[in-house]
């Protein structure tokens, strides 16, 4: 039998280590299980969490296509739960069972009944998403759709718990919104919602999520007002914090990579987060291997254990502004319906909530924001409708953001590992 | 004065519209492309990551556009346009603007050729994909369709 997700991460916590954990999923039985066990039984990792991740077919409902797609042999991004079915699942996560292994099911899809009903039936505990951060980057669908079906699919998994006598654990996606280039202030506000509304829905184990950024001492800051205002506004739940290596566009050079990986095992120490979702060297180039992500995990697993928690000066000053600016948000967003969901609905059609960039009806996607070239810190262009100071908004920047500037931003990070890691390579000769 | 009236009057704005493929979620490449064009004086309609077929094809029947812009980065750009060709031919829609697509058409960069070549010859009036693909788009823009970013200085 394996431990419940929530027991681990919790044990790990008290004892103050970060736990590491891949976006790992594939195809087949055999593929899957042997990712499972790399990951279990690898060297060194501990604490460290399975991942199973669900294919792209599976996410949109097309459980037909990816079930053909199967039994032609062909390769899917993801473990299909709902095509080998609950027995299959059962059987093969039995096999990887042990009292210190515990697996969480990944899979960023907008409606996903079908994928909890299977992965309930398998004996999973653990999962993610919610209303709003698996609709947005997913789907074309209204925002009141995936609000209603997160209600029903939160009590769903709530139930299963309470007949699998554990709290069963949803981890929000809403951190990580867009995968780059959203000021943390909106993250974090949109991660405690989106926690909020899992709660109000009867979860009583939450992860609540954030993206690694460009600038370290601005992420540990919100990570560190992400766990304060978890405190004051998750009372009736479990929470922890889980932190993710860069989403955006990642560096090409396999040293660059490996730094922002290890940057990001840092920060997640210094921010006091309790978990990290590891990212690969091969992010830049196509699906990472087995081997990709075992490698990874080791160095995310070393940096973490030999990162120093101590915060600078600069990060109590960007924790302070962090949480006052998102405390205000939720609040605004709080105060407009009766319940989480209808606040949620409501926020986003007002503009009270708007992610940068985000092209979706349910989005006024009037607010922008960029990477300030000198301090690497995500900054607003243009605050939108949003309850944001005026003084926050980069007139300078705004003034001459054009398709370049836009462009150099999104490469932002990418650039300057990259950079870095000539540099390096340089200098040893 | 004479001049002035001799001159060809200011062209009505160009209008792209802006789509993605039906399986593609990709929201970035789409802003990048919306904020070139209107730099380019080109008025954009974006419809949007994850783009079916059918609203495409409507869109396209129902705003005139001078042009069609398909931004796609998740490796299917080919299958999944061939997909976005039938469907304006079905609407009967096809002929009647400029078709362009770029982005990260196939998985395997060697494929990148046929992959243009295929495209092309199914009625795409410019293929982008690879390190040019930018500049290579840029020039189009120029040569293809007629802007005039600042027209009152031509006279």
């Amino acid at each position: 039998m394996n431990i419940s997700f929530h027991d681990y991460v919790s044990g790990a916590a008290r004892a103050g280590r970060l736990v590491v954990q891949p976006r790992m999923g594939f195809g087949t039985i055999a593929t899957m299980s042997e990712g499972l066990y790399r990951v279990r039984d690898a060297v060194g990792l501990e604490p460290r969490a399975g991942t199973l991740t669900i294919d792209a077919m599976t996410r949109v409902n097309q459980v037909g296509r990816a079930t053909e797609i199967l039994r032609q042999g062909k390769a899917l991004n993801g473990f299909p739960i709902v095509s080998h079915g609950p027995q299959l699942t059962r059987q093969m996560l039995a096999a990887v069972s042990a009292p210190n292994f515990a697996v969480q099911v990944r899979h960023g899809s907008a409606f996903p009944m079908h994928i909890f009903e299977t992965a309930a039936a398998a004996g999973f505990d653990a999962i993610e998403g919610g209303p709003v951060s698996y609709n947005f980057p997913y789907s074309r669908h209204p925002l009141a759709d995936t609000i209603a079906a997160w209600r029903d699919v939160c009590r769903f998994w709530a139930a299963h718990g309470q007949r699998l006598g554990v709290p069963t654990h949803i981890e929000t996606f809403a951190g990580c919104m867009m995968g780059q280039m959203a000021p943390p202030e909106l993250l974090v506000a949109l991660s405690l919602l989106e926690g909020m509304f899992l709660e109000e829905n009867g979860i009583a184990s939450i992860s609540l999520s954030l993206a690694q950024g460009s600038l370290a001492c601005q992420d540990e800051g919100a990570l560190l007002a992400l766990g304060a205002l978890a405190r004051d506004h998750l009372r009736r739940s479990d929470w922890h914090l889980v932190f993710y290596t860069y989403m955006g566009v990642f560096p090409r050079s396999v040293e660059g990579a490996e730094r922002l990986i290890r940057d990001s095992a840092e920060t997640a120490v210094r921010g006091r987060a309790h978990r990290l979702i590891v990212k690969t060297v091969a992010e830049a180039h196509g699906i990472p291997t087995i081997e990709n992500n075992i490698e990874a995990l080791g160095w995310a697993r070393e940096s973490a254990d030999k990162a120093a928690n101590k915060p600078d000066p600069e990060t109590k000053v960007w924790a302070q502004t962090i949480f006052d600016r998102a405390e205000k948000i939720i609040v605004c967003a709080r105060s407009l319906g009766s319940n989480i969901g209808d606040a949620l609905g409501f926020a986003f059609a007002g503009g009270i909530l708007d992610v940068p960039y985000c092209i979706h009806q349910s989005n006024r996607n009037e607010a922008k924001a960029t990477v300030d070239p000198a301090s690497g810190a995500v900054v607003w262009l243009n605050q939108g409708r949003m309850p944001i100071e005026r003084a926050a908004v980069r007139r300078d920047l705004a003034d001459r953001f054009d398709g370049q500037a836009y462009k150099n931003a999104l490469a932002w990070v990418r650039d300057r590992y990259d950079e870095h890691a000539k540099k390096v390579a340089h200098a040893n000769g | 004065m004479l001049r002035k009236l001799l001159m060809p009057t200011a062209k009505t704005k160009c209008l792209a519209i802006l789509a993605s493929t039906p399986d593609d979620s990709h929201q970035w490449n789409l802003h990048g492309v919306e904020m070139e064009l209107k730099e380019r004086n080109i008025e954009v309609i974006n419809l949007g990551p994850l783009t079916p077929c059918k609203v495409i094809a409507e869109t396209v029947r129902d705003r005139h556009p001078d042009l069609l812009v398909v931004s796609t980065v998740n490796g299917h750009g080919v299958h999944s346009m061939l997909e976005v060709l039938r469907t304006l031919e079905e609407y009967q829609v096809k002929r009647s603007i400029r078709i362009v697509i770029g982005g990260l058409l196939t998985t395997d960069p060697e494929k990148t050729k046929t992959a243009i070549s295929t495209l092309m010859s199914a009625g795409c009036s410019g293929v982008f994909s690879g390190p040019e693909a930018w500049s290579s788009f840029d020039e189009f823009l120029h040569g293809v369709v007629s802007v005039e970013p600042f027209p009152d200085q031509v006279y």
